[in-house]
């Protein structure tokens, strides 16, 4: 299991210390659940969708993008009819459609659910696994613990990667009859669901006996080749993170 | 010299389900290996050899259960004594497959990783990194993904891991297989001079092993038979009768039927990009394919080959340039994946050769029984391998496609089920492309093999493949 969403780079993304990164992720991920004014919410999502396209590319960002895109219109078409308060905004035939309330709610689950896709995915196409674990570990978690989180989270990437070969390999065998794409595309999906399940099940002994091949197991302290050492401004930056989150908090209810 | 390794009287059968007994594999494989032994097994797929790498790494019963007798004993104790974990300084092991052991994002941390778990000091890891990665030659790698990396690259890693962790036994399951022959030639010239203790599987009886002092072994019908005593006529018979060698001296008949009736691919001036990769494009000038011809793509990993198949088959699309398919379009294409499972989704054999399909029985079993699969009602998803890259084959064979894409097919299939899958290909007078870096396959089969460097054609061969192919290679002048 050899999938990671890691992208070779040297941008400042890169460069920038794993642990910063967790704090920013962390804080910007609380950020976007308080009731913050939606300019501020669009402000980040876009700040944070340009940074992440100049350090690895603008191509590269829209593939979790488009991943999302069919939960995006579902809240989009789902979403106003919940909301009935505020002036009405779009009315036909004397049936309110949309009214601000609805509005503001729709934007406000919009720029959430795509902002926890850009920012996990600036974070993870810009950190090694290794990275990760060490930063995971230096936040005080054992070694093992943080091996099984990037395990879960490298889960996703894996599974992606063999839909999309199955997707691949339906396409040579199904030949499309000219009017029928559409269902026959989406009957397709069933059995390439099916195979990327057994593919994953399959995958769990294998990674489980790889690992035991690499000593894990073994009750011998381990040491660590890779190393990040203890450095002020982490600290600083973290409490400086928390200290900001409750400002913006407090604001709220000033 | 001490016996380091003692197998005695390994029975194995894997768990039966409904619908698929599986016989018994090994019926009581008995070996010594002495330290600083060199060992190589030579099996057909699915003889057992990958199974028993796993019994001796522990990892049988402990991750697959199934019926098992017999005892495996290293330095004089037994296996059972020991977790998987306990044993990595003890034998290591590189699998047929790199994907399932690689677990790292760069080729360093790989290697450091077993260092780790072994609470080697940091001093000492970088050493023992640096001298594994000098000792393979991939040092130049050391910083890069192993997802970006070859085959035959990701196999050179691993046994880079071996010589970091440096364990008593080294076995090695196909490590040949992607490599090409000054690599392999390196590899096992240094694993003998340094006097490892080593168990080679192979599937094939590779050119390689008839220069070197190793003790070959055939493991076949569950047993091993020692091949020691044997003079030269009886073990090329064996090796033929179990499908480890061809018979060289008979030529491989195609029909007659059709030959330069039209081109059934035009390519020129091809080119094609990867969007998030400047380092690599593909430009081929001039590339045909004819009626019930076999062409074949050889090249070093990495130089396009899979690239161009995929382009002919519409998997990929073109930037610029002519690519003609005559007598249909891309979906006339068949191109049947290294690994099957990305093609095979169904939970039957039959509900998967019928998909799409309006078959009668009677095609369906005669089809079941030309590839050798096991019945209708199996699910492939319990087959081994070598059975369901032939069901692979099958599927394709139904499909009555025009052309017909084999992108290193004989990876995991025995030389004669991978003749047998040709020959029913080619017996539908189609066209087929065989992407393959072996060049005794390639001379054998195609009536041209085009070869590839870096994304373009640096040269065609075309009569008396077999003779011009070899001294080519040999000549240095290209290393495949």
């Amino acid at each position: 299991m050899i999938t990671s969403t890691y992208i070779e780079g040297n941008s400042f993304l890169h460069k920038t210390d794993p642990r910063i990164k967790i704090i920013i992720l962390v804080d910007l991920l609380v950020l976007l659940f308080v009731p913050i004014a939606i300019p501020v919410m669009i402000f980040i999502v876009v700040l944070f969708s340009m940074i992440t396209a100049i350090s690895i590319g603008f191509y590269r960002l829209l593939i979790p993008l488009k991943m999302v895109l069919p939960i995006v219109i579902f809240i989009l078409l789902l979403t106003p009819p919940f909301y009935r308060e505020g002036n009405s905004l779009f009315i036909v035939q004397g049936k309110i459609i949309l009214t601000s309330d609805g509005l503001e709610q729709t934007l406000r689950l919009i720029m959430r659910f795509s902002g926890i896709t850009v920012l996990f995915f600036m974070f993870f196409a810009t950190t090694t696994i290794n990275n990760f674990i060490l930063a995971l570990q230096w936040f005080r978690l054992p070694y093992r613990t943080a091996l099984i989180i990037t395990i879960a989270l490298r889960y996703i990437p894996y599974m992606i990667t063999v839909y999309s070969n199955i997707q691949d390999a339906h396409k040579l065998r199904i030949t499309e009859e000219s009017g029928k794409k559409l269902i026959r595309r989406f009957k397709r999906v069933f059995p390439s669901l099916v195979s990327v399940l057994i593919q994953s099940i399959k995958s769990i002994p294998t990674l489980a006996m790889a690992l035991e091949l690499r000593g894990i197991g073994l009750e011998i302290k381990r040491t660590q080749f890779n190393i990040i050492k203890f450095n002020k401004r982490i600290l600083q930056l973290s409490i400086a993170g928390v200290i900001l989150l409750m400002t913006i908090w407090i604001i709220r209810f000033l | 010299m001490n016996e380091i390794l003692k197998i005695k009287n390994i029975k194995y059968r894997y768990p039966s389900y409904p619908g698929l007994d599986f016989p018994m594999l090994l019926k009581g494989i008995n070996l010594s290996v002495k330290e600083g032994e060199f060992k190589i097994i030579l099996g057909k797929p699915e003889s057992g050899k990958s199974t028993l790498i796993k019994i001796i790494l522990s990892l049988i019963p402990r991750y697959t259960h199934g019926e098992i007798s017999g005892e495996v004993f290293y330095n004089g104790t037994n296996i059972e004594n020991y977790k998987p974990y306990e044993l990595i300084q003890k034998i290591g092991a590189v699998f047929q497959d790199p994907d399932e052991q690689i677990f790292t994002t760069s080729c360093e941390s790989e290697l450091a990783f077993p260092l780790e778990s072994l609470g080697i000091d940091r001093k000492k890891i970088v050493e023992r990194i640096e001298f594994a990665l000098k000792t393979m030659a991939i040092g130049s790698l050391n910083q890069r993904n192993p997802a970006s990396l070859s085959g035959g690259e990701k196999k050179k890693l691993l046994a880079a891991c071996l010589y970091a962790v440096d364990p008593g036994i080294w076995l090695l399951d196909e490590i040949l297989d992607e490599l090409d022959p000054e690599a392999a030639e390196d590899i096992v010239g240094r694993l003998l001079k340094d006097k490892k203790t080593v168990i080679l599987f192979s599937s094939k009886m590779l050119s390689i092993f008839k220069h070197i002092s190793a003790h070959i072994l055939i493991l076949s019908d569950g047993k091993i038979i020692d091949t020691k005593n044997m003079d030269k006529t009886e073990f090329s018979n064996l090796l033929l009768k179990e499908g480890l060698a061809i018979d060289t001296s008979s030529s491989w008949k195609k029909s007659e039927i059709i030959s330069d009736s039209g081109h059934l691919i035009t390519i020129s001036d091809l080119k094609y990009k990867y969007p998030l990769n400047d380092k690599f494009n593909l430009e081929i000038d001039n590339f045909h394919l004819g009626k019930g011809e076999i062409v074949a793509i050889a090249g070093r990993n990495g130089s396009g080959k899979s690239t161009l198949g995929k382009l002919i088959s519409g998997l990929k699309q073109k930037e610029d340039g002519n690519l003609t398919i005559e007598e249909g379009d891309v979906s006339s294409c068949g191109y049947l994946f290294q690994n099957p499972d990305y093609q095979i989704f169904l939970p039957t054999v039959r509900e998967e050769l019928s998909l799409g399909l309006k078959l009668s029985n009677s095609v369906i079993e005669e089809t079941i029984s030309r590839f050798s699969l096991p019945a209708g009602d199996v699910p492939p998803s319990l087959m081994s391998y070598g059975a369901r890259k032939r069901l692979q084959g099958a599927v394709y064979y139904l499909l009555n496609r025009n052309i017909y894409i084999l992108d290193e097919a004989d990876a995991g299939l025995s030389l004669m089920d991978f003749e047998k899958l040709i020959s029913n290909l080619y017996s539908k007078n189609k066209g087929i492309i065989i992407i393959s870096h072996n060049i005794d396959l390639c001379s054998r089969y195609a009536d041209r093999v085009y070869l590839l460097d870096n994304g373009k054609i640096v040269k065609t061969f075309k009569d008396n493949l077999s003779g011009t192919l070899n001294s080519y290679f040999n000549s240095g002048e290209y290393i495949l």
